[in-house]
């Protein structure tokens, strides 16, 4: 999927993906997301600040959108990935700043997650 | 508020210039969406995809201090804002007319905010209220939506389809009682019934039953003697 652009604001990330990749209006998006329209209209023109994390992923999975990316532009990290951090309080965030330290790359990145996924099937790392 | 326009002072406009307009947008619509516009007309896709303007939801009673607030536009800025009382179950159909009635604002009268005070502006160009519908450019706009809402054909079909192709003539039998029982008004009920069942019949969903009353009687399908016989009884 297409990045979605990082320096835009989450309200018009929902309004561009709504119109462009849906059909859906304004109300319908509301009630498949169970909000009022009205916040939802607020959310798309930026007046209130971005949503829970609950309504993020349905707003994610109603849009076709990648939820992450769409936590990123709502300055949120999915619940998920707290979880993980929780888990593994002094390694993940230890890994992390590594990582930041070092520059990674997004090829960097993708080298490190094709070495894990190896891992998980037993196979060994390139 | 700063006032930028009187719809008082809009240029004075035939029926039948009002109705092409509408029409007009329309098909326009019906070209971009490569197929044939049956009702009820989407109205809120025709503002947000065809004529790409932005459509919020808001609290414009609080927001302008106006009590009887409906709808307002921001020509500069695109924007179409409707009062959040109308999203209530019960109100879609006079929620659906706002709208169409700002897009009759954004299609009959943006030319009249292009001017330097209209740029300078940042408030609302056009406020709609309750209160403000007699105000020519508010009852341009109010036929507009109409026309566009419910275009005369698909009208006059549904209403040949439920009632034949002869207009209904209601005679209001209590009008005509003494005046104490004038309060009871039969004709306004029937009225009611006859909107009811042609909204139905042309799916006419996002249409409410006065609008379509209405409708009915511009187009004399639907002409209502009370008056004429209270009138004579007098």
């Amino acid at each position: 999927m297409k990045p979605l652009h990082a320096k835009r604001t989450f309200g018009s990330i929902i309004r561009d993906l709504r119109l462009k990749r849906t059909q859906y209006s304004l109300r319908k998006l509301a009630e498949t997301v169970g909000i009022s329209p009205a916040y939802l209209s607020r959310l798309e023109s930026d007046r209130d600040p971005p949503p829970s994390e609950e309504i993020v992923i349905k707003m994610a999975r109603a849009l076709g959108a990648d939820s992450d990316e769409l936590f990123s532009h709502a300055n949120k990290v999915s619940p998920d990935l707290i979880k993980i951090i929780k888990n593994h309080p002094k390694s993940v965030p230890a890994f992390l700043r590594l990582a930041k330290e070092n520059n990674l790359s997004e090829d960097d990145w993708k080298r490190i997650s094709e070495y894990v996924a190896s891992k998980m099937f037993g196979k060994k790392g390139t | 508020m700063k006032k930028i326009c009187d719809m008082d002072s809009v240029r004075w406009m035939p029926k039948e210039e009002i109705t092409f307009l509408a029409s007009n947008l329309l098909e326009n619509y019906e070209e971009y969406a490569g197929q044939t516009v049956n009702p009820p007309i989407p109205i809120e896709t025709i503002i947000e995809r065809f004529l790409n303007l932005r459509l919020e939801y808001d609290d414009l009673k609080a927001r302008f201090g106006l009590a009887d607030i409906l709808g307002a536009t921001w020509i500069k800025e695109k924007r179409i804002v409707i009062d959040r009382s109308l999203l209530d179950e019960d109100h879609l159909g006079r929620m659906f007319f706002t709208m169409a009635h700002e897009v009759g604002h954004w299609c009959v009268h943006r030319q009249a905010f292009v001017g330097p005070a209209a740029r300078r502006s940042r408030g609302p160009q056009i406020v709609c209220r309750e209160s403000g519908a007699r105000a020519r450019g508010e009852w341009q706009a109010d036929y507009f939506a109409a026309a566009l809402l419910m275009p005369e054909m698909p009208v006059r079909e549904a209403f040949a389809e439920v009632f034949g192709f002869k207009p209904i003539v209601i005679y209001n039998q209590k009008s005509i009682a003494p005046k104490s029982l004038f309060w009871l008004d039969l004709a306004w009920e029937h009225a009611g019934e006859i909107a009811r069942a042609v909204i139905e019949k042309g799916r006419f969903t996002n249409v409410s039953k006065t609008a379509m009353r209405i409708r009915l009687e511009e187009l004399g399908l639907l002409v209502n003697y009370t008056c004429e016989r209270l009138a004579a009884a007098s």
